[in-house]
Formats: structure tokens, C-alpha cells, sequence
């Protein structure tokens, strides 16, 4: 076997070039001069080989501070030198296992990111937003509101967006009639921050919640209902937003799975759709989770006002029949059926007497037939 | 890429006599193989999606010690010495240091009230800057990281200082719809390059903005001009008055009806939107040619002591990378095309028994999702792994094959400089998308 050649040596000093006499001895490698005189010798132990062009072997001392290389073209010292350096890698061993390393605890990686996902953003969103300042809520509130009314106020047809607004006779008995509605499910239901709600004219079903205690009733859901109970089983399904500070919550859930798939996991070409399908899945079940709160929070708020729990799961159920099919897993509420044997469950009907006379009641549904 | 396994079979080229040298410039040579790197990348494609994109510190750092070196100079490669583990701390690290950013970004749009437009310039202005900084931390990382005949490279000067540089010339280059970009792409490299190292040795920028003008306002003519004038005539022509009267119409259909028959508004349309389509398609079209027109007058104008730089690159090389990379994709689409569809057919042969693909379920949705976002990836994985190679390899082949270097032997005793830097740039660059080879 070949124990001496020649080769080009960088003493890392200088980027002096130059030729060697390269001599592999007992335990270390020796490099000297023409002249004879001993420019190095390092320790096959301390020998890494590192990233050269095809049939050059470059080899440094690892962990060194100064770059010295030796470089070696002829290809018989070079294998003699790698087989006595056993550190090094020849058959690309290290390298495969090194990326079997990185594959394994990528995996690891992503089963407790995802973990996290699933149970750890909703879990530290709930512990933290009872905790953040309710002022936070409400300036958020108005800045989203903002753009919220912005939305609806497209489709009122040029009329306001704001029902009941008038000075008529009507509208007066109208405001005071939701008033009578919003006070009572709001003294039982003792929130951090005061209510605002307002029916505005919108052509579906429906009523959300704003961060910082916003309500918007639309008035085509005033239309469906049959009874005031139905209409403030809905009250108190969006004041159980309210008071779980869920507009709050959906905020660090967003920023928290902002973290977990965008920064952290998915940066690759590609990976956008990979970020998008996994975030709408986990919004999707964090939503189904708040909303299924909401539902018995608002079933227990009407048990304490006195009105029928149950009015929410049989509207529901009603007014469900057109919706469109979703696949399960990307519906932000739980399907209807579900919600009213939920709601069932956790109250009977209490009635103590109408929550709204006969004639506020009648009021209350025609708020939006005038400007 | 170790190569050292592949030393036995490799041919063995000696690097040529330093004291033969001609006295003319020396050419960069490219001496990677193609293959390889074909390899390096399908290789890192898969594990990039595997692991959803952690791989990619790996992936970078295979990509860097390939492209190093494959370039070579006088018989001498360069040696990309940084590690994976380097970048994947730095990236921890950029996550430290954004997170809280965020955070305050956000928490101060809702103190100052307004959520709308005066936050985002504020939030995009800070994490532009953030992303200047990056962009020359990392470049500190990889010249630190670069080692040539024994001596590592090194950068000094003040990221801060380049960041507020950067995003000082952002004015005048909005101010002047571009045109006064390639003076501040000379002052910032002249920035970069004043403050570069080979060991103790200086480097500096000869380039000028002003030769940089001449050879791109071609381009600039071409593709920003025309969108230019005909921003400026439907702006003209448009009767404003009339459109805002129109759009106060909350009926959609008589917004449609009052804006179609608003003949300044579809004389104002009929002039942009040729001009907005002209720019696209002249910009695709020159894109190639003006990426390599800058090219050769950056590297014309990299100087280190008393060596030169001169480049005779060809756009012909640019435009060959970019038609090669189409053609590519072409065969690749139809390749995956029929390898998807028979997977897709087999498949709900094979399953027809078992799930109901008529009717919605969960199962059958999420099995379409799932095998329509996996077919996704494979897709868009490939055909970024074509444009690594069939581009940016090649665009870095054209680029370093076109380098003549003059007055070489300034390199020949240069003393050793400045010790390494940390990789918490590059974290920065790769977590803001300002990240490089």
C-alpha cells in the first residue's frame, strides 16, 4: 500500500501554495517541504475530510481555528490515507445516517407540533385570554368592526345597515323591545365588558359576534323565528361568545397556529398548500369547540332568564334544512342535529313567563320595515 | 456532497504550476457534475416534503458545498465549510427574535387604532429592514464560511448601517419608478464589497450605477415605460367624477350597467389593461436577458486587492437555462399527468367496494383531499427541483464559466484575517424569505 506521494499544502497562515511531500506514518499524517523541513502532522484521529471536487481529497484538522488543507490528487495515497483515518467517511455511511437522524426527529418534530396544534393552542388561548386586558378586546373589536360593517353595508340595497335607528314611533317601541331582551339575558349572564347589539339587514340567518361584545342580529332571523325564546336562545348562544372571550381566543389560536405551520413547519415550495389545508382543518375544530361552548352556555343562560333552552335546538334544526353539505371536518360549527341533542341534554325548559310581552315581541320583529 | 467515496474512480486532474503562469487573466472554470447535483436535489426535494420543509438546512447547506466546490479557480476549488446544525440554530434563533416583533407589531396596531393601512406600511417597514439586515448578516455567514487556498473569507462593516442604506434608496427608487435603482445596486455593493476579505486582503466595487443605467434602460423602456404611459392616459381619460358617482350605486347590476356604458372609463380600461399586459409579457420575456445583463456588470466590477474581474457572459446562456427548464416541466407535467391518473384510476378501482364515491362522507372526503394535496406536492416539488438545477445551476455555471480574473497573483501570499461569524442572519433571511444560495 502507498505511504508517501505528494500533494498541495495550505498551512492556513498565508494562501501560500504549496507542494508537498505527504508521508502516512503509524498514527498521523506527515507533511513536509521540499527542503525536508516538517510543515505539519496531524493525527489521523483529527483528520475530517471535507467538500472538494470529484477525485480531489481535501482534508483539514477538525475543530481547527486557522483553515490549513491538504489536498490530494493522486487517487492510491488518497484511499491508502482514508483507510487509515477512520474517522473518515468513505462509503458515505455518516452522511446517510445523518439524514436519517434529520428524517426521524423531523418526524418527532411535526407529531408534537401537530400534538401542540390540536390540544396545546386551544388549551394555553383559553388560559391566556381571561387574563389579557378587556381593553385589548374592545379596541380590537372596533377595528374589526370597522371592516365588518363595511361588508354588510354592501348589501342593505342604499338603505342603512342599522335597523330601528328612527325616531318613529315604531322604531322607538322596536329598540326598546330588543333593549328589554339584551338586558335581561345580560344582568344572568355577568360579563367582563358591556354588550352592543343591533339587528342589521342582512338576508340570511344568522348572528355574529364581534371581539369586545359586539352582536349583530341579522333581520332575516328575526323573520324565521317563531318565538322570542328562538330568538334569544340565539342572544344567548353569541353573549357565551361573549363571555368565553372567544374573539379574543381566536386571536392567539391564529397568531399560535401562525407559529406552528407557516414559521416552523411548512417552509418549502409547496408547502402553502400543505400550511392552508392543515390551518383550516385545526380553525375548523378549534371553531366547532367554541361554538358547542357557546350553545351551552347560551342553554343555561336561558334556563336562568326563564326562557326555553330548547328553542335554539329546534330552530336550528329548522332553519338547517337548506344548508349546503360540508364535509365534517371543515364545518365551524357542529352539524344541527348535534347542537340541539347537545342542547337537550344540559337544560329542560323552565318557562316563568315570556321573556317579551305579545306586542314587543311584534315590534321586535318588525324592526327593519322602517328606516 | 462527500466526495471522497468517489475518489478511486474519479479521474485526478493536478492543479497547474503556479510559477507557468501566463500572465493574461485566468478563467473560472465549473468543474460539477451534473448528475450530482440532480441527485443532491431530487434527494432534498423528498425529504424537504417529508419532513415539511426542516430538511431544508440540510438541503441548503448540500446545495452550497456543491455549488463551492464546483467552482474553480486555477486548479483550486472554494470549500463551503458551514454546517446544517449552524443554520438550523440560527433559524431558532430569527424565531426568538420575530415572534416578540410580531407580537408588538400587532399589539401597537390596536393602541394606535388603526388596524387598516398605517399599521401594515409600519409592520412592512420594520420587517424590511429586519430583512436588509438579514440579507447582509447572511452574507457575512457565508463568506465566513468559504475558505480558498487555506484562508477563510470575511465581511466587516455594520448590518444596521446597510439596512438604513437599503431603505434610504427605497425613496428615490419609488420616486423615480425604478430608474435609480441601478445606482443604488452599485452603491450597496460598493458597501458590500469595501467591507469583504480574503484574509487580510480588501476587496472593493468598480462597478457604476451609471453603466449599469446605460445597459438596462433598454429594459426598463421596454416594460415599465409602457405601463407608465398608459397608467398616466387612462388616468386622464377616466372621468373620475363620473365613475365615483357610479360606484355610489349600491345595486351591483346598475354599477355593471352605468360603468360599461362610461365611455372614459372603457377608453381609460382599453388603454391600461394592453399596457398592464405588455409589461407582463415583456417582463417574462426580458427577464432573462436583464438578470444576465446584471450579472455581467456585477461581476465586471468585483475587484479583490490588485485582482479583477472581468465577465463575458452571454444572455444566450441565460435565455438556454430558462427554455431547458420549460421544455422540462412540459415532459414532467405529462409524466405526472398519466403516473397520477393511473394511481387516481387504480385507486378507485381498488377502493370502489369500500367507499361510496357518490355520495359525500368523511371518508371519501378526506381521502380526496388528502390525495389531492399530496398530489400537490409531488408536483410542485418536482417542479421546483427542475428549476434548481436546470436553472439556478446552470445560471451559476454560465456565471462563473463567463469570470476572467486578471492580476491573480495578488491572491498568491495573502495573510490570514478575521474569525467566523454566528448563522443567526441566515435564520432571519430563511424566516423573512430574503434568503440566497
Amino acid at each position: 500500500m502507498t505511504t508517501s506521494g505528494t500533494g498541495i499544502f495550505y498551512d492556513g497562515l498565508t494562501s501560500d501554495r504549496r507542494k508537498v511531500a505527504v508521508e502516512i506514518g503509524g498514527d498521523a499524517i506527515e507533511v513536509r517541504a521540499g527542503d525536508g523541513a516538517l510543515l505539519a502532522r496531524w493525527r489521523f484521529a483529527d483528520i475530517s475530510p471535507l467538500a472538494a471536487p470529484a477525485g480531489v481529497l481535501r482534508i483539514g484538522l477538525a475543530n481547527a481555528k486557522a483553515a490549513a488543507r491538504l489536498e490530494i490528487h493522486d487517487r492510491a495515497l488518497a484511499a491508502a490515507l482514508l483507510a487509515h483515518a477512520k474517522s473518515s467517511d468513505r462509503t458515505g455511511l455518516t452522511d446517510r445516517r445523518t439524514r436519517a437522524k434529520v428524517v426521524a426527529y423531523s418526524a418527532a418534530a411535526i407529531a408534537t407540533l401537530v400534538g401542540g396544534a390540536i390540544w396545546g393552542v386551544p388549551l394555553i388561548a383559553d388560559r391566556i385570554a381571561p387574563h389579557l386586558p378587556v381593553a385589548l378586546e374592545m379596541r380590537l373589536g372596533a377595528a374589526v368592526d370597522t371592516q365588518v360593517r363595511q361588508a354588510l353595508g354592501a348589501s342593505t340595497g342604499g338603505k342603512p345597515l342599522e335597523c330601528g335607528a328612527g325616531d318613529s314611533q315604531r322604531a322607538v317601541a322596536a329598540r326598546a323591545a330588543l333593549a328589554k331582551l339584551v338586558a335581561a339575558l345580560e344582568a344572568a349572564a355577568e360579563l367582563p365588558l358591556p354588550l352592543r347589539t343591533l339587528v342589521v339587514r342582512r338576508a340570511d340567518v344568522n348572528a355574529i359576534t364581534l371581539p369586545g361584545g359586539r352582536i349583530y342580529v341579522f333581520d332575516r332571523l328575526l323573520a324565521e323565528a317563531h318565538s322570542v325564546d328562538e330568538v334569544a336562545g340565539v342572544l344567548g348562544h353569541e353573549i357565551g361568545h361573549v363571555a368565553h372571550r372567544d374573539g379574543t381566543k381566536s386571536v392567539l389560536e391564529t397568531a399560535g397556529l401562525s407559529l406552528l405551520f407557516g414559521m416552523l413547519l411548512g417552509d418549502f415550495t409547496g408547502g402553502g398548500a400543505v400550511i392552508i389545508a392543515a390551518r383550516t382543518v385545526l380553525q375548523t375544530a378549534y371553531s366547532r369547540t367554541a361554538e358547542a361552548a357557546a350553545d351551552e352556555f347560551g342553554a343555561r343562560l336561558m334556563y336562568k332568564v326563564g326562557g326555553d333552552p330548547q328553542a335554539l335546538g329546534a330552530f336550528l334544526l329548522r332553519i338547517s334544512g337548506t344548508a349546503a353539505v360540508m364535509p365534517h371536518f371543515l364545518l365551524d360549527h357542529p352539524a344541527a342535529q348535534e347542537r340541539a341533542d347537545a342542547i337537550a341534554k344540559i337544560a329542560q325548559p323552565s318557562p316563568m313567563g315570556p321573556l317579551l310581552s305579545p306586542p314587543e315581541w311584534e315590534a321586535l320583529k318588525i324592526i327593519c320595515t322602517e328606516g | 456532497m462527500t466526495v471522497i467515496d468517489r475518489v478511486d474512480t474519479a479521474a485526478t486532474p493536478s492543479p497547474p504550476d503556479v510559477s507557468l503562469r501566463p500572465a493574461s487573466a485566468v478563467r473560472l472554470r465549473f468543474v460539477g457534475d451534473r448528475g450530482d447535483y440532480w441527485r443532491l436535489m431530487i434527494r432534498g426535494g423528498v425529504l424537504q416534503a417529508i419532513t415539511l420543509g426542516i430538511y431544508r438546512f440540510w438541503l441548503f447547506t448540500d446545495m452550497r458545498r456543491f455549488l463551492w466546490a464546483s467552482t474553480e479557480v486555477e486548479g483550486e476549488t472554494l470549500e463551503y465549510t458551514g454546517t446544517a446544525v449552524e443554520l438550523l440554530i440560527g433559524f431558532l434563533m430569527a424565531i426568538g427574535i420575530l415572534v416578540p416583533v410580531y407580537a408588538l407589531l400587532f399589539v401597537a396596531s390596536l393602541e394606535l387604532g388603526i388596524l387598516s393601512i398605517l399599521s401594515g406600511v409600519v409592520a412592512f417597514v420594520v420587517l424590511a429592514g429586519f430583512g436588509q439586515y438579514a440579507v447582509y448578516r447572511a452574507r457575512r455567514y457565508r463568506l465566513t464560511r468559504t475558505v480558498f487556498r487555506g484562508l477563510r473569507l470575511h465581511q466587516a462593516g455594520s448590518a444596521v448601517r446597510y439596512a438604513v442604506r437599503a431603505m434610504l434608496w427605497w425613496v428615490p427608487i419609488a420616486m423615480t419608478l425604478g430608474l435609480a435603482s441601478p445606482w443604488a445596486t452599485a452603491n450597496l455593493e460598493r458597501y458590500k464589497m469595501r467591507n469583504t476579505f480574503y484574509g487580510s486582503l480588501g476587496g472593493s466595487f468598480a462597478g457604476s450605477g451609471g453603466r449599469l443605467f446605460g445597459r438596462t434602460i433598454l429594459v426598463w423602456l421596454l416594460v415599465v415605460s409602457p405601463l407608465v404611459v398608459a397608467l398616466a392616459a387612462a388616468v386622464r381619460t377616466i372621468d373620475w367624477v363620473a365613475v365615483a358617482e357610479a360606484l355610489e350605486d349600491e345595486d351591483t347590476l346598475n354599477l355593471i350597467v352605468a360603468l360599461g356604458i362610461d365611455e372614459p372609463l372603457t377608453r381609460g380600461l382599453g388603454l391600461l389593461i394592453p399596457g398592464v399586459m405588455w409589461a407582463v409579457i415583456a417582463g417574462a420575456i426580458l427577464y432573462p436577458a436583464y438578470q444576465a445583463i446584471v450579472m455581467r456588470w456585477w461581476l465586471g466590477g468585483l475587484r479583490l486587492g490588485g485582482t479583477a474581474v472581468a465577465s463575458d457572459l452571454r444572455m444566450r446562456d441565460y435565455y438556454g437555462a430558462y427554455l431547458r427548464y420549460l421544455l422540462y416541466v412540459a415532459l414532467f407535467s405529462i409524466a405526472f399527468s398519466i403516473v397520477a391518473g393511473a394511481i387516481g384510476g387504480l385507486g378507485y378501482v381498488a377502493l370502489r367496494g369500500e367507499i361510496d364515491f357518490a355520495h359525500a362522507s368523511l371518508l371519501r372526503d378526506g381521502l380526496l383531499a388528502g390525495s389531492g394535496l399530496i398530489a400537490y406536492v409531488i408536483y410542485i416539488v418536482g417542479v421546483s427541483t427542475i428549476y434548481q438545477v436546470a436553472v439556478k445551476m446552470r445560471l451559476w455555471q454560465a456565471a462563473a464559466e463567463s469570470v476572467l480574473i486578471s492580476g491573480i497573483a495578488a491572491l498568491d501570499h495573502v495573510q490570514a484575517g478575521e474569525a467566523t461569524s454566528s448563522a443567526v442572519g441566515e435564520g432571519l433571511a430563511d424566516a423573512l424569505g430574503t434568503g440566497a444560495i
